[in-house]
Formats: C-alpha cells, sequence, structure tokens
C-alpha cells in the first residue's frame, strides 16, 4: 500500500465493484435469458392474460418474488452503507500527532504554508510515514483538491476550511489537480506532492529562511 | 350580514391581536429564545389562520389542504437540512 | 368542435396559432431535436478536442462554454422537453380527454421554453456564454465571470423556469381533473403516470432553480452577497441547486420510466408485473428524490450527522428503483416478446440504466466520493443514467408513438439500424469514461497513458452521432412513404390507439369512458356542447415575444426592454380580454379533487410552486444569518415601525378582498367596487411606506451591497414587493370590469382565485415581518 487513505479507498471499492458487477451481471444476464427464450415466433401462441385493447391495466401477481429480491438488495445496501460509516470514521479521525500544512487554492494555482510560516507555490514537500493533515481553503472561487494516485480529495471554499489527511509509505511524486471548474485556468491548475524519505525532508525543512 | 362575513371580521380581530401580541412579547424582559420562538410559533399561527379562513381551506376538501402541505413539507426539509449542515462551522 | 377552425398543417399560422395539445407536442418535438443536434454538435467538438490533449480546437474559454451549454441544453433545453413532446401528445389522449385543461397555457409554454432557449443562443454572440459549468457554482459565476452572456443565459434560463411552472400547472390539473369516468389514479398508463409524478416534482423543484437563479442574477446585477460572501457563497449555492437538481435527475427519467411500462406491455403481450408496488415505488423515488440532494456536496464539509443523513437516503433509494427494474424484467418471463424497434430501445435503455444505477450507490458513499468526486467516473455514472437511461428511453416512445402522430409507419430496418449503432456507439463513448475514474471533469489537459480510452470515446460519440442522422432520415422519409399505420399498429392495450391515426383535434368520436371496467364510448351530443371550443390563439406567442424582449433589453440597450413591457402589457390584456373556449367534461374521474373545480385547482398548484420560492428565498436568509458571526440586533438596522405599519396594512388588504368577494357574492355591486378599491389604496399605502423605508436606508448609505443584513432585506423585501406589484396591476384590471359589473353572482369565483394569491403575498409578509424585523 501506498498510503492511508488508498488503504480505506482500495477495501471499500473492491467490495462496492465485487458486488457491483455480480448485480450487474446476474440481473442483465437473467435479463437476456428471458428475452432469448420468449422471442416471438411466427405462429407462437398468445398468452392467456395478454392485454385486450380497451381494458384497463391488469396486473401479474407476484409480490413474494419481488419481496426476496429486494429484500436481498436492501441486505447488500445495509452492508455498503456500515462499511461506508466505518471507512468514514478513519477518514475523518486524523492521528494527533500529524504535521498540519495549510492550503490556499487561488486561480489558478496551490499555496502551501508550513507549520514554521515557510509558504510554497505549487509544491508540497511531505516526508515519508508521517501523518499529514491538510486545512484546505480558497481565497477566491470554489476548488477542488485532488491527490491523484493517493485517493485524496477535499473542496476548497472561500471562507472556509476543510480538513483532509493522509499518511503516505513510499516516497515519490503525485500530481495535485483541481475537481472543480474554476475558470480559464482550471485544466492547468496542477501542482505537486513530494513524498521525500523523512531525513532528507528534515534538513531541507531545517535550512528553510522564513522571513 | 352573513355568516361568512362575521368569521371575517373575527379572523381579522385575532389576526391584528396576534401582531400586537408579537410587538408586546418582544419588548418583554424575558430569555431572547423564548422571545424568538413565540414571535415565529405567532407568526405561523396567523399565516394557518389566512390559509384556513381567507383561502377558505377549512371550507375544501382535505385533498386541497393536503396538496399544499407537500410544498411547505418540501420547503421545511430544505430549511432543515441546510441550515443544519453549517452547524458550528466557522465561515471567516 | 369544428375541424375546421384549424388552418392545414402547411401553414405558419397554423404553427404560430395553435393551441392545440397535439400540434404544440409536435412544436415540442421539433425544437427539442433541433436543440439535440445543437447539444451534440457542441459535444462532438470538445469530444475532438479531447481526442489529443496536444490539440487546439478549443481554447480554455472556449472549452469550458462548449462544456456548459452542452450540459444546460442537454439536461434543460433536450430532455424534458423531448419528454414534454410526449406528454403533450400522449397524456390528453391516454386519459380521455379533448385537449389539456389550459389549451393557451400550453401553448404559452411551448413560446417560453422556445424564446428561453433562443435567450441562451443569443449569449453565444454576447462576449461569451456561460462558461462556469452547468451547475453555476459560486462564487465564479457570480463574483469572478464579469460577462455579459452569462447575465443573458442565466435569463434564459428564468423563462424556462417560467415555462415548467406554466405546464406543471396545466399538467396536475389536466390530470387529476380530466380523466374518463372509470380511470382510476391507479389504473393510468404507466406513461401518463409517470408524466404526473414528474410535474409533482417539477411543481417543488424548478422554484428552487428560480430563486437561485434570481438570488445570483442580483448578485451580478444588482449587486447583493448572497454568494459574493463567504457566509452565504459557495455552500448556499450548493443547498438551493442541488434541491432542485437532484429531484430534477428524476424529474428527466420518470417520463422514459413510463416509456418502458406501456411498450413493455405491448411489445411482450402481458400485465406488467407487480404494476401495484412499481406504482408505489415511484411514489417513494419521488418523494426521497427530495431529501438526497446533499451527495453532490459530501466534500464541501457539511456536518456529519448531515452528511451520514444523506448517505442513507442516497443508497437507500436504490430501493424503490430495484423493485421497479426488476418487476420490469419479471415482466419478460412467460411474455411472448416482439422486438420491435420500441422494445428494443427499451430494453437496451433498461440496461443502461442497470450500470448507470449500480454506479448511482458507489457515489452515494461518501468514502467512494473522496476518490470519485469531480471525475470522468460522475460524468458516465449520470450519461448512463440521463442520455441512456432518461434520452434513449424517449426515443424508444418517438418510435413507440411515431405511427399514432403521424398515420405512417417508420422504417423497421432504419430502426434497428440506429439501435445497434445506439448501443455500439454509446458504451464506446461512456464506458471508457468510468475507467479514466481519476481523470478530473471538465479539463482539455490530461496524462497521456488515458489517451486510448479518451480516443475511443470520442469514436464511440461520433458512431452515436449518426445513430441520431439514421432516426431523422428515417422520421422524415416515413412521414412520406412510410406505410399506413391505422389505429392500432402494436395491437397495444391503452386508450391513445382507439381513435384513429392522427386523431381528430377533439380526439375521439364520442366520450371516452370505463364506467363498467371496459373502455365504450358515449355518442357525442351536439346539442350539450354548445360553443365550439376555440383553438386557435396569437397571444401564448405574443406573451413570449414581449418577455423574451424585455429581459434581452437588461443585457443589450435599455429601449428594447422598455418596448418589451409595453408589448407585454398589451398581450397580458389582449390574453385575459380574448374569448377562448375550452369546456371541462361534465363527467371524468376526478379523485381526490372532486369537489375542487379545475381553476382552483390550477391557482392552489401555482401558489405551491410561489410556496417554494418565497420558501427557498427566506431558507437563504436564516441559512447565511445562522452562517453569520454576528448579525445586527433588532431595531437597529431595520426600523421597527415600518415593520409593524405595513403589517397592518396588508392584514387589513386581506380583509377587505374577502369583503370584497362577500359583496360580489351577494350581488352587491357598491360593496364590490368599493371593496377592491380599498384594496388598492391599502396595497399602494404599503408600496409607498415600503419606498419610504427604503429611501431611508438608501440616505444612510445602506444599500444592496452594504451586508449580508442589507442585501437579504432588500431582496427579499423586494421579490415581495414586486408580488404586491402584480397583485396591484391586477387589482386594477379587477377593479376596472368590477365598474362595469362584473363579478356579481356567478362571477365572483374570480375574485376568490385573486385572493388565494393576495392572501398568499400577505402570508409571506406575516413571515418577513418577524424573521427580519423583531426576532
Amino acid at each position: 500500500m501506498v498510503a492511508t487513505t488508498v488503504e480505506i479507498f482500495m477495501s471499500l471499492w473492491s467490495i462496492f465493484s465485487t458486488l457491483g458487477v455480480l448485480v450487474g451481471v446476474v440481473v442483465m444476464s437473467y435479463m437476456i435469458y428471458l428475452i432469448v427464450k420468449n422471442r416471438a415466433r411466427p405462429g407462437g401462441p398468445e398468452p392467456e392474460d395478454a392485454p385486450k385493447p380497451g381494458e384497463l391495466p391488469r396486473e401479474q401477481k407476484g409480490a413474494k418474488k419481488l419481496l426476496i429480491s429486494v429484500v436481498l438488495s436492501a441486505s447488500i445496501v445495509l452492508t455498503l452503507i456500515s462499511l461506508t460509516f466505518i471507512a468514514l470514521d478513519s477518514l475523518d479521525t486524523p492521528p494527533a500527532d500529524a504535521m498540519e500544512v495549510k492550503v490556499v487554492a487561488f486561480q489558478w494555482g496551490w499555496r502551501f504554508i508550513y507549520p514554521n510560516g515557510y509558504e510554497s507555490v505549487g509544491e508540497l514537500r511531505i516526508p515519508r510515514g508521517t501523518p499529514v493533515k491538510l486545512y484546505v481553503t480558497s481565497q477566491d472561487v470554489f476548488h477542488n483538491m485532488g491527490i491523484i494516485g493517493l485517493r485524496l480529495k477535499v473542496d476548497a471554499i472561500p471562507g472556509k476550511t476543510n480538513i483532509a489527511w493522509t499518511r503516505v509509505y513510499e516516497t515519490g511524486v503525485y500530481d495535485i489537480r483541481c475537481f472543480e471548474l474554476c475558470g480559464d485556468g482550471h485544466g492547468v491548475m496542477i501542482g505537486k506532492l513530494v513524498v521525500m524519505d523523512p531525513e532528507e525532508f528534515n534538513s531541507w525543512y531545517s535550512s528553510l529562511q522564513v522571513s | 350580514m352573513g355568516l361568512r362575513v362575521w368569521v371575517y371580521l373575527s379572523v381579522f380581530a385575532a389576526l391584528v391581536l396576534m401582531t400586537v401580541l408579537e410587538l408586546i412579547l418582544f419588548g418583554m424582559p424575558l430569555p431572547r429564545l423564548i422571545i424568538d420562538m413565540s414571535i415565529v410559533g405567532l407568526a405561523g399561527g396567523k399565516a394557518l389562520l389566512i390559509a384556513l379562513f381567507f383561502q377558505h381551506l377549512a371550507y375544501e376538501p382535505r385533498s386541497l389542504s393536503a396538496f399544499a402541505l407537500l410544498g411547505i413539507g418540501s420547503v421545511v426539509a430544505f430549511l432543515f437540512l441546510s441550515v443544519y449542515s453549517i452547524m458550528g462551522i466557522a465561515f471567516r | 368542435m369544428d375541424p375546421q377552425q384549424l388552418p392545414p398543417g402547411h401553414s405558419i399560422k397554423r404553427w404560430l396559432l395553435t393551441t392545440n395539445h397535439k400540434d404544440v407536442g409536435i412544436l415540442y418535438l421539433v425544437t427539442s431535436l433541433y436543440f439535440l443536434v445543437l447539444g451534440g454538435i457542441l459535444a462532438l467538438v470538445f469530444r475532438l478536442q479531447l481526442a489529443d490533449p496536444g490539440l487546439n480546437i478549443l481554447s480554455p474559454p472556449a472549452f469550458n462554454q462548449a462544456v456548459t451549454i452542452h450540459g444546460l441544453v442537454m439536461v434543460l433545453f433536450v430532455v424534458s422537453p423531448l419528454a414534454f413532446a410526449l406528454a403533450n401528445y400522449v397524456v390528453p389522449l391516454q386519459i380521455g380527454a379533448r385537449d389539456l385543461a389550459f389549451p393557451r397555457l400550453n401553448a404559452l409554454s411551448y413560446w417560453l421554453y422556445l424564446f428561453g432557449g433562443l435567450l441562451v443562443m443569443i449569449s453565444f454572440f454576447q462576449d461569451r456564454t456561460l462558461d462556469v459549468g452547468w451547475t453555476l457554482y459560486q462564487p465564479l459565476s457570480s463574483a469572478f465571470s464579469p460577462y455579459v452572456g452569462v447575465n443573458t443565459g442565466g435569463l434564459g434560463l428564468a423563462l424556462l423556469t417560467a415555462s415548467v411552472t406554466v405546464s406543471t400547472v396545466n399538467f396536475v390539473v389536466t390530470i387529476f381533473r380530466s380523466r374518463a369516468k372509470g380511470l382510476r389514479l391507479t389504473a393510468l398508463p404507466m406513461f401518463t403516470l409517470g408524466v404526473l409524478l414528474t410535474v409533482l416534482m417539477m411543481l417543488y423543484a424548478f422554484p428552487a432553480l428560480l430563486a437561485g437563479i434570481i438570488l445570483l442574477s442580483s448578485d451580478r446585477i444588482l449587486g447583493t452577497v448572497y454568494f459574493t460572501s463567504p457566509e452565504g457563497g459557495a455552500i448556499l449555492w450548493d443547498h438551493i441547486f442541488w434541491f432542485f437538481g437532484h429531484p430534477e435527475v428524476y424529474i428527466v427519467l420518470f417520463p422514459a420510466l413510463g416509456v418502458f411500462g406501456d411498450v413493455l406491455v405491448t411489445f411482450s403481450r402481458r400485465p406488467l408485473f407487480a404494476r401495484r408496488i412499481i406504482i408505489a415505488a415511484m411514489v417513494v423515488v419521488a418523494a426521497l428524490s427530495f431529501l438526497v440532494w446533499g451527495h453532490h456536496m459530501f466534500l464541501t464539509g457539511m456536518h456529519p450527522d448531515v452528511r451520514r443523513a444523506f448517505t442513507v437516503t442516497t443508497i437507500a433509494i436504490s430501493l424503490p428503483f430495484d423493485a421497479i427494474i426488476l418487476s420490469f424484467i419479471y415482466t419478460l418471463a412467460k411474455a411472448r416478446i416482439e422486438l420491435k424497434t420500441p422494445m428494443l430501445f427499451v430494453l437496451g435503455s433498461i440496461a443502461i440504466f442497470i450500470i448507470g444505477g449500480i454506479t448511482g450507490v458507489f457515489l452515494g458513499s461518501i468514502a467512494l466520493d473522496y476518490v470519485l468526486r469531480g471525475t470522468y467516473f460522475v460524468v458516465a455514472h449520470f450519461h448512463y443514467t440521463m442520455a441512456g437511461g432518461a434520452l434513449v428511453g424517449l426515443i424508444a416512445g418517438v418510435y413507440y408513438w411515431y405511427p399514432k402522430m403521424t398515420g405512417r409507419m417508420f422504417s423497421e430496418k432504419l430502426g434497428r439500424l440506429q439501435f445497434i449503432l445506439t448501443m455500439i456507439g454509446f458504451n464506446m463513448l461512456y464506458f471508457p469514461l468510468f475507467l479514466s475514474w481519476e481523470m478530473p471533469r471538465r479539463v482539455p489537459i490530461y496524462v497521456e497513458s488515458l489517451m486510448p480510452l479518451q480516443q475511443v470515446a470520442t469514436i464511440g460519440g461520433f458512431i452515436f452521432g449518426v445513430s441520431f442522422l439514421v432516426m431523422f432520415w428515417n422520421l422524415l422519409y416515413s412521414l412520406r412513404y412510410g406505410e399506413p399505420a391505422g389505429n392500432n399498429p402494436w395491437g397495444a392495450h391503452t386508450l391513445e390507439w382507439m381513435t384513429e391515426s392522427p386523431p381528430p383535434p377533439h380526439n375521439f368520436d364520442g366520450t371516452p369512458t370505463f364506467a363498467d371496467g371496459r373502455l365504450s364510448f358515449i355518442a357525442a351530443n351536439g346539442a350539450a356542447h354548445g360553443e365550439p371550443e376555440t383553438h386557435l390563439s396569437p397571444w401564448p406567442f405574443m406573451l413570449s415575444l414581449a418577455s423574451f424582449t424585455a429581459l434581452l433589453g437588461l443585457t443589450t440597450h435599455i429601449m428594447v426592454s422598455i418596448v418589451g413591457v409595453g408589448l407585454l402589457a398589451f398581450s397580458v390584456l389582449g390574453f385575459a380580454g380574448e374569448r377562448f373556449i375550452s369546456r371541462e367534461d361534465p363527467l371524468g374521474e376526478r379523485w381526490p379533487f372532486d369537489r375542487v373545480d379545475r381553476m382552483k385547482l390550477a391557482w392552489w398548484t401555482f401558489i405551491s410552486s410561489e410556496v417554494v420560492l418565497f420558501g427557498v428565498v427566506l431558507s437563504a436568509y436564516v441559512y447565511v444569518r445562522t452562517a453569520s458571526a454576528t448579525w445586527p440586533a433588532p431595531g437597529t438596522l431595520l426600523d421597527i415601525g415600518h415593520g409593524a405599519m405595513n403589517t397592518f396594512i396588508l392584514l387589513t388588504s386581506s380583509l377587505t378582498v374577502v369583503l370584497a368577494l362577500a359583496s360580489a357574492r351577494t350581488g352587491n355591486r357598491t360593496g364590490t367596487v368599493g371593496f377592491l378599491a380599498a384594496t388598492l389604496a391599502l396595497g399602494a399605502l404599503f408600496l409607498f411606506n415600503k419606498y419610504g423605508e427604503w429611501s431611508e436606508l438608501f440616505s444612510h448609505g445602506i444599500t444592496f451591497s452594504s451586508s449580508l443584513p442589507a442585501s437579504t432585506f432588500f431582496l427579499t423585501t423586494g421579490i415581495h414587493g414586486a408580488h404586491v406589484f402584480a397583485g396591484l396591476l391586477a387589482l386594477g384590471y379587477l377593479l376596472a370590469r368590477a365598474l362595469k359589473g362584473a363579478y356579481l353572482g356567478k362571477g365572483h369565483e374570480t375574485l376568490e382565485y385573486f385572493g388565494y394569491y393576495w392572501h398568499f403575498v400577505d402570508i409571506v409578509w406575516v413571515f418577513i415581518f418577524p424573521l427580519f424585523y423583531l426576532v
């Protein structure tokens, strides 16, 4: 696993997608089976209860069959809701020892403010293995900060600060992009997240000149 | 004067009284929350009186009142959930 | 009923003046297909751009305009109007009515829709049309988009919401009041049922959009600070927009669900499986649709309780859908399935919708939303539901009812060809977008590894586009050369097939009834009909043209507006004074509104939409007050004396209205005229007092843009004041007619209807007074 957020997402995603594909395949195969089996053949008999012109609508009875299907889906749905709530708890509770970085989105770029007051535009550096808590806001319009590959996203809203956190286990470089249409430069509002070896990070961080 | 007219006049008198009551409540030395709730409650009562007796919902089939309530219900859902969603959040 | 009244189909006069529901249906059909081509071409252009991020077909602003207008046009000007094309044509036929309840209002809906679309198109030729996404997020579309074209586009949307409100009132009244005897609500054909639930959702959703557009336009034009201030801002807009926007998803879908129901029964030769459960499930979805909007704003940082509540409602809404779709599929068991073009499209559309529905459950999970929000996964999901479920489903409807509309069969071969092209093109276009689930939406620039997927999508888009050309050719060619269809080519059982194709202007010879549980016709009794009904009126077109002109002037030249307002006054008087006859059949199934006449029901429907409009505006006030750290104490910003005085004035005016009504009822002309005049005077006094209050505030330098307390006060009381003003204009008209002796005795209902409006305006003030002045 690359990061905590990836872990949380992937465990949930695999359950949703397995169940989703399963349900989709079963339902659609059944539908195709019925269509192929019951295709009208020339001269074939008309079903006995075929609606006649001018009749009021009747219905095929089958509440039981439907009830079983719906109870089955209800149990799937309940499972999905509870799994979501469990995942949400971890996403909502950042560890206490996290490094806190303020992110200010603007048309069209990202400004990062480190705990020591150092500011940089476009590139955020974090140490590997340390939880990072992002306080995200915007100075102009509605943006959304998404870190591709880390399965992390948070709305950047003027006047409001939203919180997101992750912990990345491997060094590497990730794209930060805007996921909410924010004007002409929306497509080029790209930043970088650099995950560094902790020692390298510390030496870089302590060398910063903060005015 | 017919019965209807008497109803109209009494409802009007009640509306005026309730408005005066709102104004009196406004100046009372009571906790703000109690005053506010009572005033808004009185407004709801006034609206109900107007709907029932001036717009004649009291004399129409229940289905029409139920229909009118649907719209109010959707507004209440909107008000409640949108305001709840920002409880305890600071905007600068 | 004189069929000769309608000019022939090739005369322009017929199409400008017609109020017949079938003609209006055709107008809607042609116009919505025209907008489909427009929205489709825009899509193909940006699909070309997306085939290769290195291409420079569209500049970033052009790209943003293309995706924005594509979205707005497709959702609001194509899918819904296409559904209403079918609804216009088919619903009166399915319920055995001669026309909609208010034929002139129906024509008015159409023309308002067309002119609204024209305003949006004109905005293309101004500096910039809407370029802020169809969701119009804030504050991008208020403080950060200074373009005139955005104003024009917004006004076009306002005209569209007017059109929708008018047709909502019309369809609600028609379906409740004009059904053939014995046609209970649960016995309605599925399509009419779908339309009924659709218009009920529209009734409560569209006024919220109108409220949003009014607040937004006020921010842009008057300088209020609803969305430009952080306390209102982005999240307030999100709530308002999605409170409209999520029901809107079901609004475009439900007519298609209705098509599914009718077509499945016809082509599988079996009754619908668990029909009553389907209906109940649709009612549940319609109600729940107003409680799920928050899933569009999971990452905005809402209160945790609210996020959880929205997760539960959103995922739960999949259950009734389960019941609906599974019942459709179970219907196919032991059936005799004829795979004719309409049936193919329905089956294909259901299959596509299943994928759309399942992926919708993914998006209901907040935790997955942390990844999927704002990506192509969302784009793929809603195209699978709204393009695949709704649009493709409605195309099934177009084919299904084409023989009824034209009297000709279309080419089955070409129909199948289109079906194959649609299925291939659609899935090639949208399935790769699921796989691009980490790519942001609405960007022309993306990582190269996604290029193959995007290119497959572009090719699919062109195939999907060509499939529509096949359809257009088929529909046009068959108009002249198709086989004659006869009354009931599909052997269907519903009422629209029990008359000629195309039906005569009055739809049926005789009055259809299901009183004995089976269809029979009561012979038309010529004497009972009296004067022939009217089918032509110039005023719907004139009113819409006038509104269009008045709005266009706001963003071009003020003289244009002045001409428009003059034309509007002229048209309103023309409309009100025209002798237009449309009778309600004395026989009919009307539960639950048997004892509520159609005008009364129409007024209450309209008042309901006003309730939501003011409800949202007042909620916005409560919302920004809750969000604000400080707010002026009562009595500091506003003078309580002004508010109290206006309360007493308006309460008294409500009394005078009911006293005028009581006088009219007993034939007392002096009383009627006197009390109407008193109401007029009190209304004018209210506005005069308001004028004094506003000028006082202005003189202290407090204006629209001063602060949120000032903005909310001016705009809320401004919208209310505009309603009072409109009421005064109506009062002037009523007074002028009362002086000539109108409304006495039998005609007193008009005063009752006016009273509904006036008292409602009073009720709004009853809430404004404490909320703004005292609390």
